[in-house]
């Protein structure tokens, strides 16, 4: 059974949320050890390209350190109907990444929603947001993010990434890892 | 009071003059890649090389881009052709030999990987340098564009190579055009005349060109240099991230740390390259490329302190540096 909540001693627990098609599922399984447990389901109002399915539960994957210790992810359902779950995954995140889709109509908008969301359960300083298909729609650009979501308050690092590379999530998680690490340096 | 002194946008001083621009003793950083090696021998080279660095006069970083090496580990039976001036060492059986290079017998270890460094180091320093960065040309291209960058000048301007070929620069897109591939810029081997306002007819062809980003060439020039031994352009007082720099300039080990202290607070160079372990003029050519990029801004905090924001929760026994270090080694970040 895979413990939802609260992480366990020597677990550390980040979440991937974002608008369906996002990638949360494919960054999940980028640097998971193994098999990932996802609760996909069609998407009910037709495919989005080559994209036929959504993830209506959440998706998890673990990457095991040493010494019994492990790093749990946790992708959430980007639907606004399933936001009963983010909080569910959001209690004891160690950080939160936030991902978005550059050619969508609001796709700042999109990420002020999950910074707000989240905002109970993780601080700006272990939030990052890894925007994508900026190649498709180079509109806004990062400097818009850094400028409307720093005046609403969201000093969070904000960056182009491809999520299908998994150095690019690995950057991602690095950004989080370093922020912890200066803010209690 | 500090003052901050870019020296493209105050003209108090300029980028050193190019003989000034090395410093003789400094050894050469070692860039080191792999291809076709395993992931598990990928990660055990990592941490040797963490380990190595600074031992013995070796300076050592890793990198995942080949272009960006001047080592590569190779593990398949041919040795591929590599850009610019660089060593191969290709991992073998015990008894045979590669076609050209220096070579490893796995298993990697401290005293295998520590000797072979040190001939590819030789070798590199023997090898004469044809095709190896040219500080001068590169760290000329890089003033030109950080000059007109602080200058806040957002017109379409044409840099002219001495071998007649150009650089227009729409700073006001943020767009690139030249003939030049990004490793014969970053590669430096070139001499560049006047700058100049681009004519109505360049606008023109400019404007229907293809283009690359201003920023990422920049960024790579500003790592290139970093790495290099020359001189960056001297900043005074304290700096601050006003937001994080494009992913590309996070790509080198250490970089997220970097920038994660300097949006938490305003640092000067000396201060950020001993928080971060970087070597400071690698510090310095980033610092100098956010302020021309506009993403950093002079300080004048007196002393570092936190930001007014809610910070994060304290560590927890869940979350002990320990863990967080497991997780770099575990997923390679840097």
């Amino acid at each position: 059974m895979v413990n939802l909540g609260i992480p366990a001693p020597g677990e550390l627990k980040i979440v991937f949320t974002g608008t369906m098609g996002t990638g949360k599922t494919t960054a999940i399984r980028a640097i998971s050890d193994s098999a990932t447990l996802s609760t996909e389901a069609p998407i009910s109002d037709g495919a989005m390209g080559a994209k036929t399915t959504t993830t209506v539960g959440f998706d998890h994957g673990e990457c095991l350190l040493d010494e019994g210790m492990r790093l749990r992810l946790f992708g959430t359902p980007g639907q606004e109907r399933f936001r009963f779950m983010w909080d569910i995954l959001g209690a004891g995140a160690f950080g939160l990444v936030v991902l978005a889709d550059n050619t969508r109509a609001d796709p700042i908008g999109d990420v002020e929603q999950y910074l707000r969301a989240f905002a109970p359960h993780v601080p700006p300083r272990r939030m990052v947001v890894g925007v994508g298909r900026l190649a498709d729609s180079p509109s806004p650009p990062l400097d818009a993010y850094c400028e409307r979501l720093g005046q609403a308050g969201w000093d969070v690092p904000v960056i182009e990434v491809d999520v299908r590379r998994p150095q690019d999530v690995r950057l991602l998680l690095s950004v989080l890892v370093s922020m912890a690490e200066v803010e209690h340096g | 009071m500090h003052h901050l002194q870019p020296s493209s946008a105050t003209g108090a001083t300029t980028l050193p003059a190019p003989q000034a621009a090395r410093t003789a003793v400094a050894p050469q950083l070692l860039v080191i890649g792999a291809q076709d090696v395993p992931d598990k021998v990928q990660l055990v080279l990592r941490s040797l090389i963490r380990l190595l660095d600074g031992h013995e006069g070796l300076r050592l970083q890793h990198a995942e881009a080949l272009a960006d090496c001047n080592v590569v580990f190779v593990g398949g039976a041919s040795v591929p052709r590599l850009p610019g001036r660089c060593v191969t060492i290709s991992l073998v059986d015990a008894g045979s030999a590669p076609a050209t290079g220096l070579s490893v017998v796995p298993p990697l270890r401290l005293s295998n990987v520590h000797a072979v460094l040190h001939l590819a180091a030789r070798l590199l320093a023997e090898t004469p340098a044809a095709d190896a960065p040219s500080d001068d040309g590169l760290a000329a291209l890089f003033q030109a564009l950080s000059h007109h960058l602080l200058s806040r000048e957002r017109r379409v301007t044409v840099l002219p190579l001495l071998d007649g070929r150009q650089i227009i620069v729409d700073f006001a897109a943020e767009r690139l055009h030249t003939p030049l591939s990004t490793d014969e810029l970053l590669a430096g081997h070139y001499r560049l005349g006047e700058p100049r306002r681009a004519s109505q007819d360049e606008r023109e062809r400019v404007a229907q060109a293809t283009a690359s980003r201003l920023r990422d060439l920049v960024w790579r020039a500003a790592q290139r240099l970093g790495e290099t031994d020359a001189r960056p352009p001297a900043l005074h007082g304290r700096v601050r991230l006003q937001r994080w720099p494009d992913a590309i300039a996070l790509s080198r080990p250490g970089m997220p740390r970097l920038c994660a202290q300097l949006t938490r607070r305003a640092l000067d160079a000396q201060q950020a390259a001993a928080d971060t372990d970087m070597a400071p003029a690698a510090v310095q050519w980033f610092l100098y490329a956010a302020l021309a990029l506009g993403i950093a801004a002079p300080s004048d905090e007196d002393a570092p302190t936190a930001p007014p924001s809610r910070p994060g929760p304290a560590p927890t026994p869940s979350e002990p540096r320990s863990l967080l270090g497991r997780l770099r080694e575990r997923l390679k970040l840097w």
